[in-house]
């Protein structure tokens, strides 16, 4: 296991995509924590859950690039034939399966963490600069950053769910967005109240509270979707061929 | 000793590979040699278990995941292009060499033999094919491993890399290794194998050493050059051999220079030259295979 999990995390680090997608995330964070919610939003200094709302919007905002990077570590293998070496190299396609889903989860809560941190640091430098002072806040920094860490790390594994079933990177990369943005709200004009337990619908609501599905339970909804799809995924990499 | 058992792969109609047995013996480079389309590589993706079909492949009586180290026990090049273009050509065999538990010294090392030191820092996806070549061998010498299995490996090298090539695996099958290399390179390939496995529309059609294969009756014979072509042709089919016209002369099948001279001197035929025939493995091969290539091409624009 110790092999498969050391050449995961070397392919994740080796490649330029990743540190581009991160690098972008990250200044997008400080961009819109800073200027657009500290710098630009002098007026709402008074709010006692801005930087709160400042770690949620920021997790919000950049998790698709940790999603972009999962499914980048699954699909180069394919769409460069890496496949073959990996195979032949495990012990087992378990191992793989296994090795890729620690070696992502591992990436996105430090990737979660890391806007968590930038994000007010970036709000309150921003509300400084323009020679404000932000209001005491009232946070409750545990609930808070559970909720974005496991917003990150959840949409990180349905992206690279998506990518083992789909072995595709173009394709895995429009399911992604056409997933949530199109076939969820498609759905939810026949599930009506019901839709709140569609996977993307669920998955939103760790983060960003619906009054309909506490964090907790939307929490849980979306873990038996990981696992039931990881189940699917995981037996359809024991009998594909490798191409 | 590599036993690949009753191979079959079938994409939905189609048989690919259709229960194809042969074995791979250590100390020996063993050739895979069948026209386009007639499942070789398919057969290296079953024997390495990348392709889900029915039969088995035994790596020293075990099947390759069996063993605590599969980059100890076989060695592949599958394809030249399999690389990340932007990861460089050092981090992509430090990625195989993580995943295969071998020490990370071990990069530099095949580096150096393939001849790619000077560009390890370069990302190979602007390498000629000819590199890419050169760095898939490294990333199958990585393990030291027992067997290495290659996949048209020579494609795009210059006549100096296969040159090399040719040495390396030779010398690489005396250290009693065993080397598995498929080619469209016939000529190469005479030089190269010991051994051959030919396949045909997905069936073997031949397991067999080089030596037998060339020898086999009817592939050799004797080469006699006359000033009396027609005469000695009439005596020689009388006495019940089969003969060819070639290259101003006669080649007569299955049949040894001394026995052809004896004829030749009873029927007061002058012979100016006599000498051993024997096909090349392009002949045997062509003969093989005649009815077994899936793709035929056509000559001067005619039906063939």
């Amino acid at each position: 296991m110790k092999p498969a999990l050391l050449a995961e995390v070397r392919k994740l680090f080796s490649v330029r995509s990743t540190y581009v997608l991160t690098g972008i995330a990250l200044l997008l964070v400080i961009f819109f924590a800073g200027y657009v919610s500290g710098w630009r939003a002098a007026e709402t200094v008074d709010q006692t859950s801005k930087l709160s709302q400042s770690i949620t919007g920021a997790a919000n905002l950049v998790t698709i690039f940790a999603a972009i990077i999962a499914v980048l570590l699954m699909t180069h293998e394919y769409r460069y034939g890496t496949i073959t070496y990996t195979l032949t190299l495990a012990r087992s396609r378990t191992q793989i399966l296994l090795a890729k889903i620690l070696v992502i989860s591992g990436f996105s809560v430090v990737f979660a963490l890391l806007v968590s941190l930038l994000s007010p640091i970036a709000t309150q430098v921003g509300i400084a600069l323009h020679g404000l002072d932000l209001v005491p806040q009232t946070i409750s920094f545990g609930d808070v950053l559970w909720r974005s860490i496991f917003y990150c790390w959840s949409f990180s594994m349905i992206a690279l769910l998506l990518a083992a079933l789909l072995r595709n990177q173009l394709a895995t990369l429009i399911g992604l967005f056409v997933a949530p943005s199109t076939i969820e709200p498609l759905l939810t004009l026949l599930l009506k109240d019901n839709a709140i337990y569609l996977p993307f619908h669920a998955q939103q609501a760790v983060l960003t509270l619906d009054a309909k599905l506490l964090p907790g339970h939307a929490a849980l909804t979306t873990l038996a979707y990981l696992i039931l799809g990881w189940i699917v995924a995981w037996l359809l990499f024991q009998r594909r061929d490798a191409n | 000793m590599i036993e690949a058992q009753n191979l079959t792969k079938r994409y939905g109609q189609r048989l690919a590979v259709d229960n194809v047995s042969f074995k791979i013996k250590t100390g020996k480079v063993t050739g895979f040699l069948g026209p386009n389309g007639a499942g070789k590589s398919t057969t290296l993706r079953l024997m390495l278990g990348l392709d889900m079909g029915t039969g088995l492949t035994l790596f020293d009586g075990k099947l390759l995941h069996e063993h605590p180290q599969p980059s100890r026990v076989v060695g592949i090049l599958l394809e030249a292009k399999a690389f990340h273009p932007t990861r460089t050509a050092r981090e992509h065999l430090r990625v195989l060499a993580a995943a295969g538990d071998v020490p990370l010294a071990r990069v530099d090392e095949v580096l150096d033999m393939v001849g790619l030191t000077a560009v390890a820092k370069n990302r190979p996806g602007k390498f000629s094919l000819g590199m890419s070549q050169r760095l898939g061998i490294a990333a199958a010498l990585l393990g030291d491993p027992k067997y290495l299995l290659l996949d048209e490996p020579a494609n795009g090298l210059d006549p100096e890399g296969i040159a090399w090539l040719r040495d390396f695996l030779k010398h690489y099958a005396s250290r009693g290794k065993g080397v598995f290399v498929s080619s469209h390179l016939l000529s190469e390939m005479s030089q190269l194998a010991d051994n051959i496995v030919v396949i045909g529309r997905g069936k073997l059609i031949a397991d067999t050493s080089v030596e037998a294969l060339l020898s086999d009756k009817g592939r050799s014979g004797t080469f006699v050059r006359t000033s009396k072509i027609s005469a000695f042709k009439k005596v020689l089919k009388q006495a019940g051999y089969e003969v060819t016209e070639s290259n101003g002369g006669l080649i007569v099948a299955g049949v040894k220079p001394e026995v052809i001279g004896k004829l030749a001197y009873e029927a007061g035929v002058p012979v100016s030259e006599l000498s051993p025939h024997g096909a090349s493995l392009e002949e045997a091969f062509l003969e093989l295979t005649a009815t077994s290539g899936e793709y035929h091409g056509k000559t001067g624009g005619k039906k063939s």
